[in-house]
């Protein structure tokens, strides 16, 4: 199918949502999705595009495309998540250019929840793997800045095709314990950053409503390359009306030494109004092929929560890696 | 019930308004953390008993104090945490357009917890709790 036509099919899907809400004017909300009908299932979705801006190299994309589906029933629930990537992507060099696209439909999260018990679930499928802050909601309209942390993406496995239990406790302070477990391929890998086909993780988490902190530990195997890896990750992050603090560390190891030493970042977020947030993220990392520290500063406007227009400018310690980001992306 | 009364003819005279959040008999008492949690779904069940928080429109000034007194977050930090939760796959709670749709799902439904201004109660709704603005 030609890009055309599944951008066309994007917007027909988009506008029947609308039309939907426009008959169902007093409980939509953009943002939020909409119910179909009577049945307990809801739709949505999210479209985002960017521009990468570097000395000698130009890229405009239409980055993620996603249909979203999901509902509960008793204590059964599930999600649908499906998402073009990369649907167009034009790359500007010094002396060329190219440009090229992805119209395959992928799964990006696919799982039913069970409650099996009041503090206790299951979940079966594909899903977000639950390590960090950063990975729970990393699509460009819920982040603040257009480029993600290498952290986010180095230390371990995005997503996790298996099994995942988890105990909440929620008091004053919650606490949160979960084990996930994967031994299989992913249910569609195109999206994961390791093809991976052995994930076993473990998280623990506290939260007390302004502060939080999450430790992450896991091993997980690659295999084409045949390699074993073992990481962790530990999280922390302040938030309150005015501000957000979040850190993320992690490292990983290989069979025999460090795959990366180390990968952190540092980013705080300030709201000068509700439309208007400032932000700054620092971050360093090593690896078996470089070591890179970079500052970024950024900002966004948000017309509405769910609209985001954002722009960054990235300093690296290798300056030929320094970079201008644009993006627009919108959650319906 | 005299109690009430004398204080609702105190709020009245004093010019405040008096609120209360209302929720089936079955519900075994909540806390206010509790209460949070759930008009957040961060707790969906208690004691096995499906809960159904319900909320009135977002223009409800009932609404407005109720959540500025217990779910202490501001309509902008609420509206992206929902938005974030759609992404989630988790729902805000169950909008009804009145006080009397609220008491009418919390006659009839189990598990229901929903919040109304003092002077549309009557005597047949278990109160967890008052607060006045």
């Amino acid at each position: 199918m030609s890009t055309r036509l599944l951008f066309l099919i994007f917007i027909l899907y988009y506008q029947s949502i609308q039309l939907l809400a426009d008959s169902n004017s007093d409980s939509y909300e953009l943002g939020e999705g909409i119910q179909l009908g009577t049945l307990p299932i809801y739709v949505g979705g999210y479209i985002s595009a960017d521009i990468y801006y570097r000395d000698d190299y130009i890229r405009y994309r239409l980055d993620d495309i996603a249909f979203l589906s999901y509902g509960s029933k008793g204590k059964f629930s599930y999600m649908a998540e499906l998402e073009f990537k990369d649907l167009y992507v034009n790359e500007q060099y010094e002396y060329n250019s190219s440009t090229h696209s992805d119209t395959q439909l992928h799964i990006e999260r696919l799982y039913v929840d069970y409650a099996l018990q009041d503090q206790v679930n299951l979940r079966i499928g594909k899903y977000n793997s639950p390590i960090g802050y950063w990975n729970m909601v990393p699509i460009n309209v819920l982040r603040e800045t257009t480029s993600n942390p290498i952290t986010s993406y180095i230390i371990f496995p995005r997503f996790t095709t298996g099994v995942e239990i988890n105990y909440q406790q929620y008091e004053e302070e919650s606490f949160a314990l979960e084990v996930s477990i994967q031994h299989n391929e992913d249910l569609d890998d195109e999206y994961n950053n390791y093809q991976i086909d052995e994930h076993y993780e473990v998280g623990i988490e506290y939260e007390n409503g302004y502060f939080g902190i999450k430790l992450n530990g896991g091993y997980f195997h690659l295999y084409e390359q045949k390699q074993k890896r073992t990481y962790f990750l530990l999280a922390a992050k302040i938030e309150d009306e005015q501000y957000q603090i979040l850190a993320e560390v992690g490292s990983q190891y290989g069979e025999n030494e460090f795959t990366t030493t180390y990968a952190g970042y540092l980013q705080g977020l300030y709201r000068i109004t509700e439309h208007h947030i400032a932000i700054a993220r620092f971050e360093s990392y090593q690896d078996t092929l470089e070591q890179d520290y970079s500052t970024l500063i950024g900002y966004t406007y948000r017309p509405l929560y769910p609209i985001a227009l954002k722009g960054e400018y990235q300093i690296h310690s290798n300056s030929s890696k320094n970079a201008a980001l644009f993006s627009f992306s919108v959650l319906f | 019930m005299k109690s009430l009364n004398l204080l609702l003819l105190l709020c009245t005279w004093a010019g405040a308004t008096e609120f209360m959040v209302i929720t089936t008999s079955d519900l075994p008492p909540l806390t206010q953390t509790q209460l949070r949690l759930i008009y957040l779904k961060k707790l969906t069940t208690l004691n096995n008993i499906h809960l159904i928080p319900l909320n009135l429109p977002a223009t409800s000034s009932t609404r407005q104090s109720f959540e500025k007194h217990f779910l202490k977050m501001s309509r902008n930090r609420l509206k992206a945490y929902w938005t974030k939760q759609h992404y989630l796959g988790h729902r805000p709670p169950l909008k009804q357009n009145s006080p009397e749709s609220i008491k009418s799902f919390v006659n009839n439904v189990s598990g229901t917890i929903g919040y109304i201004k003092a002077t549309t109660l009557d005597s047949s709704y278990t109160i967890l709790y008052r607060w006045s603005d």
